[in-house]
């Protein structure tokens, strides 16, 4: 059957209104989610949002680097240190290296751009950052984060 | 808020003015017959005044919202990158907490976009991968396997060795994701009537730093700012045009507009590129008034095997370098068995007549997860075999594919992988 002839059959499907629907439960989408109640409680509007998640849990389908420049956690969530982030790295050195097959050459520190300077930046592990907006955001609205909590309680 | 994981949002739901009304999650339970089973349930709708797209690069929803808005009209293709990822525990004496190594050249040639990282953290465990760039031209090559040797670099395998140059380190996780490496030249426009595009799924990572987590939390920000205003403004299933704005107001913006050249050069070979990105990033300080376009996606690149060298990757020894399934293993890869694959193939002769016939079978290299398997059916004839439940949703079989013929859609809600520390 095609999934046409599915919602002929068995449709017509049960459906949800919301203020906001957010697609994909990562850095982004969370985020998204944080502001719109971060906003609300500002002004003491309600709003209402859902963020649906592919992955068996917030994080399962995360992958990156990762250092993270924390630049825009810090306008997000000012706090997001005494919250217990998982920010837990300083990077101390940066190296970068061109290799031939047997060979390595370390361009010397004093000539790379800033753009491949991560000196002072954080190492994160994404999974365990969006426990961080799992937390930041349990603290603004109701939610479905037990599980968040569960799985990644030992920041 | 509510948080539902374990639903995939399958489709757009248009209102009959054309904007987005909402998406619908997938159906569950369907088998792979394409026929309900007892365990089946019919997917939900959630409306929203708004939808904002958050689902990573290359989502199956952003490249149909793209397409149909003609989002990308006035940039130039996305291009993309494949990065590939393992986490290892090493030898405390080999263990510099706080270093961020990066690599270009080897095992790259010249003509290829590549490049890897070893980032040290605490707990004398490393993250390390490796970037291919998906306009690679040769069929032959295998972005997993030139992972794996670029490991075997005396100056790499160090830090997984001990003293007496034995591999004593630990491999712990393994993961596959493509990323958008197209910058501000390939930003579509992130708005549309009902939506927006944000992160990843609209393609603000930036190439130069390789970091997009910054760039995607700015960005979700953004959209929900001028969500919320609209909101409050009583409006509903317009264009959120004050997110674009504000975005091209952001210190994000002046971020990208400096390294927006940065992917580009690589098309003129590693040395040119290191000294042009050198001159626009180190000399000019990221100012400069020249812009270079590109003119293809990834997948034009390619050329026909007949015209390419086979590449012959050493076997791996399962301490330092590994095969596809050991590695898939570590991903944690879970796919419910009896449900119709979510790889999908609008034509299914062009994988034989085509990409096996002209590619030599391409997408069994470039999938970092043993997903296709060219094998012998009972007839003698080749077959392309689709091993679904290992996807770990990296999305590279739908840019590579040479006719974009592979279409990946979500499979049921709660499949994939599951990285813990990724």
């Amino acid at each position: 059957m095609t999934p046409q002839e599915i919602l002929a059959q068995f449709g017509p499907r049960e459906a949800m209104e919301y203020d906001v629907v957010v697609v994909g439960g990562g850095p982004a989408g969370l985020a998204a989610a944080i502001r719109l109640k971060q906003r609300a409680a500002e002004t003491g509007k309600e709003i209402s949002v859902v963020v649906l998640e592919k992955g068996s849990e917030p994080g399962a389908h995360i992958l990156s680097g990762a250092i993270m420049d924390p630049i825009a956690l810090d306008e997000l969530i000012p706090d997001w240190k005494a919250l217990g982030a998982p920010l837990n790295q300083l990077v101390t050195d940066d190296a970068v290296i061109f290799l031939g097959e047997k060979s390595a050459f370390r361009t010397p520190n004093f000539l790379l751009p800033p753009c491949v300077q991560n000196h002072g930046l954080l190492h994160h592990q994404s999974g365990r950052s969006d426990a961080l907006a799992g937390n930041a955001s349990g603290r603004l609205g109701r939610g479905n984060l037990p599980r968040l909590c569960r799985r990644r309680g030992a920041i | 808020m509510e948080i539902f994981p374990g639903f995939a949002a399958a489709e757009v739901l248009f209102n009959d003015d054309g904007s987005v009304k909402g998406v619908a999650t997938g159906n569950m339970g369907v088998g792979k017959d394409g026929k309900p089973t007892d365990s089946f349930q019919i997917g939900m709708e959630l409306l929203g005044k708004y939808t904002i797209f958050a689902e990573g690069a290359r989502g199956h929803l952003g490249k149909q919202l793209i397409a149909k808005y003609q989002l990308d009209a006035d940039t130039d293709p996305q291009t993309y990158g494949i990065g590939i990822k393992e986490v290892w525990e090493i030898e405390p004496e080999r263990h510099q907490p706080g270093l961020a190594l990066h690599t270009a050249g080897w095992p790259m040639d010249d003509a290829t976009y590549g490049g890897a990282f070893m980032y040290h953290m605490a707990d004398n465990k490393i993250a390390m991968g490796f970037v291919t760039g998906l306009n690679y031209s040769n069929p032959y090559l295998s972005p997993f396997e030139e992972f794996q040797r670029w490991k075997t670099h005396p100056n790499v395998r160090y830090y997984l060795e001990n003293s007496k140059g034995e591999v004593t380190g630990k491999r712990l996780a393994y993961g596959a994701r493509a990323i958008t490496a197209g910058g501000l030249m390939s930003l579509p426009k992130t708005v549309f009537p009902g939506g927006a595009l944000v992160g990843c799924d609209a393609g603000f990572l930036n190439t130069s730093r390789i970091k997009g987590s910054h760039a995607a939390i700015k960005t979700g920000a953004l959209a929900a700012e001028a969500a919320f205003n609209a909101i409050q403004a009583g409006r509903q299933h317009d264009e959120l045009s004050a997110y674009p704005e504000a975005f091209e107001k952001s210190w994000l913006f002046t971020e990208l507009n400096k390294a927006r050249n940065f992917k580009s050069w690589f098309k003129k070979g590693l040395g040119v590129a290191s000294l042009m990105n050198g001159i626009e990033q180190f000399a000019l300080r990221g100012y400069f008034p020249w812009t270079i376009r590109r003119d293809k996606p990834d997948h034009a690149y390619l050329k026909p095997a007949s015209e390419c060298q086979p590449i012959v990757y050493p076997k791996p020894d399962g301490k330092l370098t590994f095969d596809r399934n050991s590695s898939v293993f570590l991903a944690n890869v879970n796919h419910e068995e009896n449900q119709p694959a979510h790889l999908t193939l609008k034509d299914a002769s062009v994988p034989v007549n085509i990409n096996l016939a002209q590619y030599a079978g391409l997408e069994a290299r470039y999938c970092p997860a043993g997903v296709y398997e060219y094998v012998k059916a009972d007839d003698g004839k080749d077959r392309l075999q689709i091993n679904a439940q290992n996807c770990v949703h990296c999305k590279t079989c739908d840019i590579k594919d040479p006719t974009q013929n592979i279409v990946w859609v979500t499979p049921e809600g709660g499949g994939g992988p599951n990285y813990a520390d990724m």
